[in-house]
């Protein structure tokens, strides 16, 4: 009879251990071998001759920490996730509210395909209706002539599958033509860049205008990954606070970036804090991520929260919807020895089950800070609330209470012989 | 996010990269996709079955496949083939357009795309993906209607893409190769003088005159193949130059070689490539060569009036 396989997601006390013996972890739970833990230790092996290929003036490699996110249940699969940060507090916190959640059920998620938007920049067509007509009318050959500029990606099932034409008036006249690419497992930024220089002579002669711009657009809208997540209320009890009030607390901090886009770009900034370190972990384009992130974010016209957190039926509710463009072949997913370790440890292959890994990640640290923040707000309402009562009990009255409450709290000490010193003080302060 | 489904299917074109017409009398060959090829899209299509391909000819290509089956042309009969294999009725209701910049009947494999980006077209259209193996089955009976008696190397290394060394008769047939990295090559063409038949025939009649001295040749040209694939897995694009020019020396004493391809090759020699050679069975067709930046040799070829562009393999 063999042992159950190594649990791939719960580590237990994992903080506690020093370095070589989260390696001997890594080894049994995930495989990895001398040489993968090398590559761990070294902390700079993509090494200078690689680096040096990658871009211009090189002058050395930067080095930053791997952590690992630990006890996420996705959809009923196990995963940890590598993560690259170098702010404090994040690892962490996303573990824990992954741990919350795991313990009811884990993280729901689903993506799309992976289609991403090509875009063909037309200007001084002579007659524009005519244009946008001739163009819709041409679809299947468009779609053709670009597949056949990247066959590799429709053998692989993906590749140009339709094509969207916009049409813009004053003040600058234009047609835009999109094209919707299948890159399956690849980010496709080549692919999709290739294809629309690909279709833009086809797209000269149909419409009588000149091509100008023909690149990708990062608002990947078509390639969208959700999460969600449901915690009884009674779970989020703590510290002195009841479940309801830690989920109200959450719930209100949620409704502030919801209306108000100074809160919003901080609370998505908090989302991107886990998403981008996946992303870097696993050798995908961050700043591409990041640009679809917040451009969806404003979809509406006004930018808002990338989140949304409400109650019902006794628990807390969460859900993340965000484009996800991302890949788990080609471009320096294959170059970086250390993303091919993370990418090891975290064993996905598809692009679809990393984008959902990354949305959850995302629903998870957005959870962590709202509930840190709603619980450090819950904190000063209830010191406010004890300051006033421990003034009221020694003896205070009138506009004296609000006075005594605030010294108590500066002191951050809130007992009735505390608020009796300062009633004395201030007494004593009046007197003279 | 699709308003009327669409199937989509390419397949890129071919080069010989080492060992044409060596090929013949058992000697390795080395072939590789190229980053250009053609694309078919299949739709509803009330008029179907209609295969369009606006590009080809003054006024485009249109096959039908009403009337009598044994009236049918090459194309028409390849189309229905490629029906039949994909699952569609013979009377399918489905529109098929092509489109690609893939030069015709010059040796890049345009008839092996083709079928390929056909095949697949007409899956994806069904929802369906067709196997390698039935893939490879179906392509080669459409080769045969084109070509009679098809070696195979054309259909096999489009299907799988990358590249591929390729022995006839050998246990394995088909090796991957894995390239270290892309390598950029530049492809030039004129029209052909000739057959492949013809240009295999002919050789073929010199080799029975003067078996060893061509043996010998074929040899030669063997041992380049090989050096050939060490240069391609170690991604020395210095070394494939080298060997492209060694491999075009042995093709012209074979006699393959028309003027107006050691007219490209001389040009591409003189703007900057490392190596260029015939590709494909010769007397005129294309010619392939390397450079770190295929753009100069491109309008070196260009202002000296052939057709050409810029591709990668790998």
């Amino acid at each position: 009879m063999s042992a159950p396989p190594p649990d791939r997601a719960r580590i237990p006390g994992f903080y506690r251990l020093d370095l070589p013996a989260r390696h001997a972890e890594l080894a049994t739970r995930f495989g990895l071998d001398r040489a993968d833990l090398s590559v761990l230790e070294s902390g700079a092996s993509l090494g200078w001759d690689r680096a040096d290929k990658m871009v211009e003036n090189c002058i050395g490699v930067f080095g930053l920490p791997v952590g690992l996110g630990l006890n996420f249940t996705i959809n009923g699969r196990d995963y940890a996730v590598p993560m690259v940060v170098e702010e404090p507090s994040v690892v962490a916190a996303v573990s824990n509210m992954a741990r919350l959640v795991r313990a009811h059920g884990g993280f729901t998620a689903d993506a799309d395909e992976g289609v991403m938007i090509s875009q063909v920049q037309i200007v001084d067509s002579p007659d524009p209706d005519a244009a946008v007509e001739a163009l819709r009318r041409a679809r299947a050959r468009i779609l053709a002539r670009a597949n056949a500029v990247h066959p590799n990606m429709a053998a692989r099932g993906g590749g140009a599958r339709d094509i969207e034409v916009r049409r813009f008036d004053d003040p600058h006249p234009m047609i835009v033509l999109h094209l919707l690419v299948d890159c399956v497992d690849a980010m496709g930024a080549n692919a999709v860049n290739a294809m629309a220089e690909g279709v833009a002579s086809l797209v000269e002669d149909l419409t009588g205008g000149r091509v100008c711009l023909r690149i990708l657009s990062n608002l990947a809208d078509r390639r969208c990954a959700r999460a969600g997540c449901r915690v009884p209320e009674a779970a989020l009890a703590g510290r002195g606070f009841s479940g309801p009030e830690v989920a109200e607390g959450i719930v209100q901090a949620w409704r502030f970036a919801a209306v108000d886009p100074y809160r919003a770009a901080t609370h998505n900034k908090g989302v991107m804090n886990g998403i981008d370190a996946v992303a870097i972990a696993t050798g995908n384009d961050w700043r591409g991520v990041e640009a679809g992130a917040h451009a969806y974010a404003a979809r509406d016209g006004r930018y808002g929260s990338l989140t949304r957190w409400w109650r019902a039926d006794g628990a807390l509710h969460g859900a993340i919807e965000l484009p996800m463009a991302v890949g788990t072949v080609g471009g320096s997913t294959r170059v970086h020895p250390t993303v091919r370790v993370c990418r090891k440890i975290l064993g996905v292959d598809r692009a679809r089950d990393l984008a959902m890994v990354m949305a959850a990640v995302g629903l998870a640290q957005n959870m962590g800070a709202l509930k840190a923040l709603a619980s450090e707000g819950i904190q000063r309402g209830h010191m406010s609330l004890h300051a006033r009562q421990a003034a009221l009990a020694a003896g205070a009255e009138g506009r004296l209470v609000e006075v005594v409450a605030a010294r108590l709290i500066r002191r951050g000490e809130i007992k009735e012989a505390a608020a009796r010193e300062v009633l004395a003080e201030l007494r004593s302060e009046e007197a003279r | 996010m699709t308003a009327r489904p669409i199937g989509a299917g390419a397949a890129p074109g071919k080069v010989i990269l080492f060992g044409e017409h060596a090929v013949v009398y058992g000697r390795p060959a080395v072939a590789a996709a190229i980053q250009r090829g053609l694309g078919a899209t299949a739709e509803p299509d009330p008029d179907g079955p209609i295969l369009r391909i606006p590009a080809w000819g003054r006024d485009g290509l249109t096959v039908r496949l009403d009337g009598d089956e044994r009236s049918r042309d090459a194309m028409g009969r390849a189309f229905a083939l490629a029906l039949d294999s994909a699952g569609h009725p013979p009377d399918s209701p489905v529109g098929v357009t092509f489109d690609g910049e893939l030069p015709l009947g010059i040796g890049l494999g345009s008839s092996a795309a083709f079928a390929v980006a056909l095949l697949r077209a007409l899956a994806d259209a069904r929802g369906e993906r067709l196997s390698h193996g039935a893939l490879l089955a179906a392509a080669e009976r459409i080769e045969r209607i084109f070509h009679g008696t098809p070696s195979g190397l054309d259909h096999t290394v489009i299907a799988y893409g990358g590249c591929l060394r390729y022995r006839r008769g050998a246990l394995k047939p088909y090796v991957p190769i894995r390239l270290a990295r892309p390598i950029p090559l530049a492809i030039a063409w004129t029209l052909r003088e000739g057959t492949t038949r013809e240009a295999v025939a002919r050789l073929r009649a010199r080799h029975a005159v003067h078996v060893r001295l061509y043996d010998r040749l074929f040899d030669a040209i063997a041992e380049i193949a090989e050096a050939g694939v060490d240069a391609l897995e170690a991604g020395d694009i210095d070394a494939l130059g080298t060997l492209f020019d060694l491999n075009h020396g042995y093709l012209s004493a074979a006699g393959v070689c028309s003027p107006r391809n050691e007219e490209m090759v001389h040009i591409a020699r003189g703007a900057g490539a490392l190596g260029a050679k015939l590709t494909g069975a010769g007397c005129g067709g294309a010619i392939i060569a390397v450079a770190p930046d295929p753009q100069p040799v491109i309008d070196a070829l260009d202002a000296a009036g052939y057709d050409a562009f810029r591709t990668r393999i790998g």
